[in-house]
């Protein structure tokens, strides 16, 4: 592979593990809320991109309203979930939790399917398609946008942690359900506000990479476990380790893409989620 | 089981009305779909081993059906070997398989274990679509011969219905001992609380696996039968969506019972038929009965079907009782 190849793939990697590190920031938000692993996590990247693919072409909205409204939408799907089958069951053991998200997860892909169809859809690129030159290698403008707004939303994120008394509760809920709630803060809400924004941000990840890999009803399960392979990789449950295992998961598929062959690049990152599993289940960035 | 008891004389007689079945109606659909119910509940009872006796969520079982499916396929076809060859690779190689990738995968615990087993499953779809040169990428294997043994042939669907549901009892009948001896109480026992079992000598780490290993030969076994009557193979049924299916039947059929894993497989198979028009919301259907079922009957139909049955004979009871005042 030469140089240019290199730059090439490793822009590409960045560009879809920015979409896997929004996947695992909405796993690490739901399992440090409820220590269940969301199986729709992956759902909400697919109903994100669907939705602004009407909101874009069927009803012509602006490219900044779709992004905001089809991100909203989500987030009030997540939300609706929490209050219909997460916060009923609360208390169940969390095995029983985790098998209602893969139901959720059918039902979302099944409904999916029935709205949009089985082909996959076209969403516009947010800003012209004239690729930018760069150390060899085109940079397409979506990717730039990819990576922006992805960073922003992961900034954003940290600032809630940090600087608004709802992120800090958050947080606290994290490190210690029962203490926190000692403290009087209101664990209810942290959930259903955990929920809303992991399907956020697997939302807004899906609205993103579309213009550039279309989307389709069936992407959710394979996004779901890219999403969780990137938290493992990254350390589950820690949100700098969800970013890093993204993109480290996104420029391993991309280079095993040019190196082996793209049929492969599933199989390789999973297999890499499993090996993880084994020897390394607390992450690059965990301690145990 | 007591030959005189209800269970069993209730047992015989859904035996005997399912094996009449291609009698009264030859060539009918319902041959064909009783097909698919037996292939399932032979896929199931090797899930339920696992999954409800020993608490391992298994989300890869359409892996080992479509290595099942393959090797008895290839062998029956490229190398024109005889169909109990096949049908006996189809039970082994998965086994193998299960073994090998087991004494790792099966030290993780909940939604860990879960999603490694999901990644094997997607692995081996890749795999089954990837390495064309075994497998016949995405047009897979045409012409796999009906099945014959001793020399005799396989060849109709009421004939293929027969060989289906004597593997079928087979399956349940050797499942149904397995759990009700010590091995039973033992998978019980890791399936409450895995430490708790260590502990009082149950070799945790043996018995997960040879159950693992058990519903990998189940659903190679499964997938065989599947490869043999419709005849050719291609990766699209063994995607991981079948892997989920076969947990949903099991999960919504009971998980802490066999017969659980049995109505679930039943009632997934033939729900399609009843939806007509509205087929195509089948997965829709089954999606929303999970949820449903974990949210308000978490021990499944059998659980269901369980209390009337106590509710009855309860009541009977008491009648009795009341009279005898």
């Amino acid at each position: 592979m030469n140089i240019e190849s290199l730059v090439q793939f490793g822009l590409s990697g960045v560009t879809v593990g920015s979409i896997y590190g929004l996947a695992a920031l909405g796993f690490t938000l739901v399992f440090n809320a409820t220590g269940v692993v969301n199986f729709a996590q992956g759902q909400f990247v697919m109903l994100g991109g669907l939705i602004a693919t009407t909101l874009a072409n069927t009803l012509g909205w602006p490219m900044p309203l779709v992004v905001v409204a089809a991100v909203i939408a989500t987030g009030v799907i997540g939300g609706v979930i929490e209050i219909l089958t997460i916060h009923p069951m609360r208390g169940r053991p969390v095995f029983t939790l985790i098998m209602i998200t893969l139901g959720i997860s059918i039902v979302l892909e099944t409904a999916a399917m029935l709205i949009w169809g089985t082909d996959p859809i076209f969403l516009p690129t947010f800003s012209g398609e004239n690729p930018i030159p760069f150390f060899g290698a085109t940079l397409q403008p979506q990717m730039l946008w990819v990576l922006g707004v992805a960073l922003a939303a992961m900034l954003a994120l940290q600032a809630f942690y940090r600087y608004t008394m709802l992120g800090q509760a958050m947080l606290a809920c994290s490190y210690n359900a029962v203490a926190a709630a000692a403290v009087g803060i209101d664990r209810r809400r942290i959930v259903l506000l955990a929920f809303v924004f992991a399907a956020g941000l697997g939302a807004l990840g899906g609205v993103l990479i579309a213009p550039i890999t279309t989307t389709g009803y069936s992407i959710g399960l394979l996004m779901s476990l890219k999403g969780f392979a990137a938290a493992i990789i990254g350390g589950m449950g820690s949100s700098l380790g969800a970013v890093i295992g993204g993109l480290a998961l996104g420029l391993v598929e991309s280079m095993s893409t040019g190196l082996v062959s793209s049929g492969y690049k599933d199989a390789i990152s999973l297999g890499i989620l499993v090996i993880f599993l084994i020897l390394r289940p607390q992450g690059l960035l965990g301690s145990k | 089981m007591n030959l005189r008891s209800p269970r069993f004389v209730l047992l015989s007689l859904a035996i005997l009305a399912i094996g009449l079945v291609p009698v009264f109606f030859p060539k009918a659909f319902l041959v064909t779909l009783l097909i698919f119910v037996g292939i399932y509940i032979v896929v199931c009872t090797g899930l339920s081993l696992i999954f409800g006796f020993a608490g391992q969520l298994s989300l890869t079982q359409a892996a080992f059906y479509g290595i099942g499916a393959y090797a008895s396929a290839l062998i029956t076809t490229r190398l024109a070997m005889p169909y109990w060859m096949g049908l006996t690779a189809a039970a082994l190689l998965p086994g193998v398989v299960a073994l090998v990738i087991g004494v790792p995968i099966l030290r993780l615990r909940h939604f860990y274990l879960a999603m490694a087993t999901l990644a094997f499953s997607e692995i081996m779809t890749v795999m089954f679509i990837q390495e064309i040169e075994i497998t016949g990428g995405p047009t897979g294997i045409t012409h796999v011969p009906s099945p014959s043994l001793f020399g005799f042939s396989f060849d109709t669907p009421e004939r293929y219905f027969y060989l289906v549901w004597v593997i079928a009892l087979g399956v349940v009948l050797f499942s149904h001992n397995l759990i009700e001896s010590r091995f039973g109480r033992a998978l019980r026992a890791i399936s409450d609380n895995e430490i708790a079992a260590g502990a009082m000598g149950v070799n945790v780490t043996a018995m997960k696996s040879l159950m693992f290993v058990l519903s990998a030969v189940f659903a190679g076994v499964g997938g065989s039968l599947y490869a043999h009557f419709v005849s050719f193979v291609n990766p699209d049924p063994f995607a991981v969506s079948l892997s989920v299916l076969l947990v949903i039947m099991v999960a919504v059929g009971g998980v802490k019972s066999l017969w659980g894993a049995v109505l679930g497989a039943i009632f997934i198979t033939v729900l399609p038929s009843f939806l007509g028009a509205y087929k195509q919301y089948s997965m829709l259907v089954y999606g929303l009965i999970l949820v449903l079922s974990l949210m308000f009957m978490p021990a499944g139909i059998a659980g269901v079907v369980g209390a009337i049955v106590r509710r009855l004979r309860g009541g009977a009871a008491a009648e009795s009782a009341g009279r005898a005042d």
